[in-house]
């Protein structure tokens, strides 16, 4: 077990080199530097900035200063806001994007499961058409659509919680990102657990259970739920990322002070080193995400092989 | 031999036709796949709405009164009652908050948005296919060589690349398919690959090698036909995928330039005066949802006719 | 002493192109500690009739008629009823031992939870009946093998695994369902021979479904030969090899394979079993026997009753079936 995670951890390096070394190219093939183009800015300034940033040293030692500063958890400077290094200004978004991600998370992975199982179990009976019209509609409808239409009716026809801001992370603040990132979550997780859980029941050790005898409660928590999970755990891992660092709508669309805010707003004020730092940020928990996925799915499934 | 075996397969086949037992019948894959496609309703009728939407993208315009970028100064002037839907103003889904009319724009609109979504899924589709059929049928060093790039690729947050794409190179059209299209094709080429793998250690595969049939016809007359199918459903829920991500990056303002639009730019500005003008959302919001509905049922009808053993 | 009652059993599925008539009419019975063996083509409707004896039809599957077991109607008993009557007085062993048992538990969690229902025993108890079990069924290092996962056994060590957990509450009926044909041939004779001692130490009756006649011949007392889900032809085993009286038995024995005769081709029986969905009128062997009369494909032979507890269904006359 232990030297397939070693395994798996050193499978992922070349990974983020190729990731820190493609957001590197980009920003520097962007066109214009970032800080010429700023009008009026004091020479000294400019000078700081390019000696902070070594935009003197030849390009491969430019990356390697940075991945040099990456190991050790430095984002570099922010070009736009310059009293302010990413880091100040990724942190504290991190956290709310976490925040909204987990509740999000927590939601969906339980009532996912509940309703596909649910579905499963009823099959082709009412309760499985309209779980699965619920789920269908969860999936189609974009986080974008979700998001103003939850508005509408919950803060502007209704007027039961504000329509965005964070305010620290209060109650009311929190309940709208959270169903709308959390919709797509739950009819996912409740489409697949019901294929998953279906295709489990059919199979033949699961009629051996049966005349075993064992009652069938019994069997679908004993028997079932682990490989049906198989298939829920292989689709969480590269989810679980993109829920945790928060979905770029909701931060846009909530006002929430997330990651995506951060991100989208580096991009259209040109804050390369803010956009790159997160997508670095990002790929790498990508990156070990997946490899703690693989981990994870080699503790359910005895048959492979570590 | 083969000769000889044909014909007695024909007239197997001419004896079960006379016989009552005419299931029996070796049906091929696709007329099964058709007739149960063809049962499935909600599919059909998907079908058929795709359709009449695309009728809408191509000839909505024939109806517009108004160009999509002229400004209706009059409908500008009190956009809330003026602008509204109305058959008598011409504006038949009203006018945007710059009083140019909806209906024109929606068609537009309707325009990118299809054409992104055919267009890059069409992209992704053909890189995937070649990449995976390739990495598959070559097998060995080539395969985990091409499988690991793939692997290293479909690492990158790719949507944060779009973006900053977008960002440093300007907001054009033909940037968001090749962006769109070149991020999507990772996920084709390993079903294509996983497919192409499991079907060239069947026993069919083995024999015409065994018949000394060459790579190139096999690759051709046997692993593709067999990866058509599961490339068609994949296809049939790529694109409604495609124009959610584009409609998704025109939402955060960074997608077509105006005055062209698409569905997701006319959400933002419909969801900005939602408040006031809800027909300004309304509008594309139901050509996209339903569109992307339908694209779903498509996407299951194929998948449970191809596939039936989910049933 | 009657174990199990079949009669009038009738087992029809609801699919998407009509109803499926998979056993039809079915009656047969059991004695305590006989080994019945039933023998049928693929399709001959021989697993379904076990699973509808265990109550563990498919979804769309329904049942008509009746299986008395010890004096106690099956069909139609609730799921919890039938629970009681599972493993503790029917067992059964499937076809395929790779995947009958759960790949993601392990094989004496397996075996245990099977006491710990039935007998309320506690883990230790579980553990230690366990792994006399499966030294019953000549399994090596069988306490070793409890912490070990199925995929870790080879197939004739899995089908040992099946046999002991069927036989942990000493049922009084073995349901074996192909127990053999997933296997080696030499791994077959194995199993096969173990089952035949396993018969006599716990006094088990067998009802064995096979293709295989040389399975048969081994360790049955009585067959009862299928078609079309319904009985062809019934008898002690001596009569079905020795005197076979219908045709389709004929034909099966004529086709397995001898080395005492000399000669070029393998016999078959020519044609398929026929189309489950649209039974032909009468008797459903029509098309692939040799000894079809005009009266065949208008009714069906009725099953009699001969030379005392032999049946046959047959229109054509026994002098003439005789193949051997």
């Amino acid at each position: 077990m232990l030297s397939f995670i070693i395994k798996r951890a050193l499978e992922a390096i070349p990974t983020m080199l190729v990731l820190t070394f493609v957001s590197f190219m980009l920003m520097y093939l962007a066109p214009g530097s970032p800080f010429l183009t700023e009008k009026g800015m004091p020479p000294e300034v400019l000078a700081n900035i390019n000696a902070k940033y070594n935009l003197d040293k030849p390009l491969l030692e430019q990356y390697i200063i940075y991945l040099g500063n990456l190991l050790q958890g430095d984002f570099g400077p922010s070009f736009r806001y310059l009293d302010f290094s990413i880091n100040d200004l990724l942190w504290p978004g991190l956290v709310v994007s976490a925040t909204i991600g987990m509740w999000a998370l927590l939601f969906a992975v339980i009532s996912g499961i509940a309703m596909g199982m649910m579905a499963a179990l009823n099959r082709n009976k009412t309760t499985d058409y309209s779980i699965m019209t619920i789920a269908m509609l969860g999936i189609v409808l974009p986080t974008f659509v979700m998001a103003p239409l939850l508005v509408l009716l919950f803060s502007i026809k209704l007027r039961w919680l504000p329509a965005g801001g964070w305010n620290d992370g209060a109650a009311q603040y929190l309940v709208l990102p959270v169903i709308a990132v959390t919709t797509h979550l739950v009819a996912q997780i409740a489409r697949i657990t019901r294929g998953s859980l279906i295709e489990v029941l059919n199979s033949n050790f699961i009629r051996t259970a049966q005349a075993k005898g064992l009652p069938f409660r019994y069997i679908i928590f004993k028997h079932a739920f682990k490989p049906m999970m198989l298939p829920v755990v292989s689709y969480l891992g590269p989810v679980f990322v993109g829920v945790l660092t928060g979905s770029v709508v909701i931060d846009v669309y909530f006002g929430t002070g997330g990651i995506g805010q951060h991100f989208v707003n580096g991009a259209i004020n040109r804050d390369y080193s803010m956009v790159m730092g997160v997508t670095v940020l990002l790929g790498v928990m990508y990156i070990f995400f997946n490899a703690v996925t693989d981990i994870v799915y080699a503790f359910i499934d005895p048959k492979i092989r570590y | 031999m083969l000769f000889k075996s044909r014909q007695a397969v024909s007239q197997l086949a001419a004896a079960l036709a006379d016989n009552d037992n005419a299931v029996l019948e070796g049906r091929s894959l696709w007329q099964d796949a058709r007739r149960r496609f063809f049962h499935n309703k909600a599919a059909v009728v998907s079908l058929f709405i795709i359709g009449l939407i695309i009728l809408f993208a191509l000839g909505g315009s024939q109806f517009a009164q108004y160009s999509y970028e002229e400004i209706d100064w009059l409908a500008l002037s009190d956009p809330v009652s003026l602008g509204r839907p109305s058959i008598e103003t011409g504006h038949y889904f009203g006018t945007d908050k710059l009083g140019r009319d909806l209906y024109a724009r929606t068609v537009q609109g309707s325009q990118i948005s299809l054409l992104v979504g055919i267009l890059s899924s069409l992209v992704a589709i053909l890189i995937g296919t070649l990449y995976g059929a390739a990495s598959g049928f070559i097998g060995g060093r080539v395969d985990s060589f091409m499988m690991r790039i793939v692997e290293i690729l479909s690492a990158m947050p790719f949507m944060f690349f779009v973006i900053m794409l977008m960002v440093m190179f300007g907001r054009q059209i033909i940037l968001i398919f090749v962006a769109i299209g070149a991020v999507s094709w990772l996920d084709m080429a390993r079903i294509v690959r996983g497919q192409t793998l499991s079907l060239k250690n069947k026993e069919f595969i083995e024999a015409a090698n065994a018949c000394g049939v060459s790579q190139w016809r096999i690759l051709v007359r046997h692993i593709v036909p067999n990866v058509l199918g599961i490339v068609l459903v994949y296809a049939s829920l790529m694109i409604p995928g495609m124009i959610v991500f584009e409609s998704f990056i025109s939402f955060l303002g960074l997608g077509v330039q105006e005055p062209q639009t698409s569905w997701g730019a006319l959400i933002n500005e419909g969801v900005a005066t939602m408040e006031i003008a809800l027909w300004q959302l309304l509008f594309p919001l139901t050509f996209l949802v339903v569109t992307l509905f339908c694209f779903n049922f498509v996407g299951d009808g194929l998948r449970d006719a191809l596939d039936p053993k989910e049933r | 002493m009657e174990l199990l009652k079949v009669s009038n059993l009738n087992v029809v599925f609801d699919t998407p192109d009509g109803v499926v008539t998979a056993v039809k009419n079915l009656s047969f019975s059991v004695a305590a500690g006989q080994t019945l063996g039933i023998v049928g083509e693929s399709g001959s409707g021989k697993s379904q009739t076990a699973f509808a004896i265990m109550g563990l039809l498919a979804s769309n599957g329904r049942v008509s008629g009746s299986v008395q077991f010890a004096g106690q109607e099956l069909v139609g008993m609730s799921p919890q009823q039938l629970n009681k009557i599972r493993a503790e007085q029917i067992a059964m062993i499937f076809q395929d031992p790779m995947t009958s048992l759960n790949p993601y538990l392990k094989v004496g969690e397996q075996l245990m939870e099977v006491l710990t229902h039935h007998k309320g025993m506690d883990k230790a108890a579980a553990r230690i009946h366990s792994i006399r079990m499966l030294e019953a069924v000549k399994m090596p290092e069988a306490s070793k093998r409890m912490s070990m996962y199925p995929h870790e056994f080879s197939g004739g060590m899995r089908q040992r695994v099946m046999i002991a957990m069927a036989l942990l509450c000493d049922p009084k009926l073995l349901i074996a369902d192909e127990p053999t044909t997933a296997l080696d041939v030499t791994v077959q004779a194995q199993i096969m021979t173990l089952l035949d001692e396993l018969k006599s130490e716990f006094d088990t009756a067998i009802m064995l479904i096979t293709h295989d006649l040389g399975v048969v011949a081994g360790v049955c007392d009585a067959v009862m030969v299928m078609y079309a889900g319904q009985t062809m032809e019934y008898g002690t085993t001596e009569e079905i090899f020795y005197q076979p009286s219908h045709p389709y038995t004929g034909g099966l024995l004529e086709s397995v394979p001898r080395l005492d005769t000399q000669s070029e081709t393998l016999a078959t029986i020519a044609g398929n079993p026929p189309n489950l969905l649209h039974l032909p009128t009468g008797c459903p062997f029509q098309e692939r026997c040799s000894l079809t009369q005009a009266v065949c494909s208008k009714t069906m032979p009725e099953l009699i009753q001969f030379a005392n507890s032999r049946q046959r269904a047959c229109h054509a006359a026994i002098e003439k079936v005789g193949v051997l």
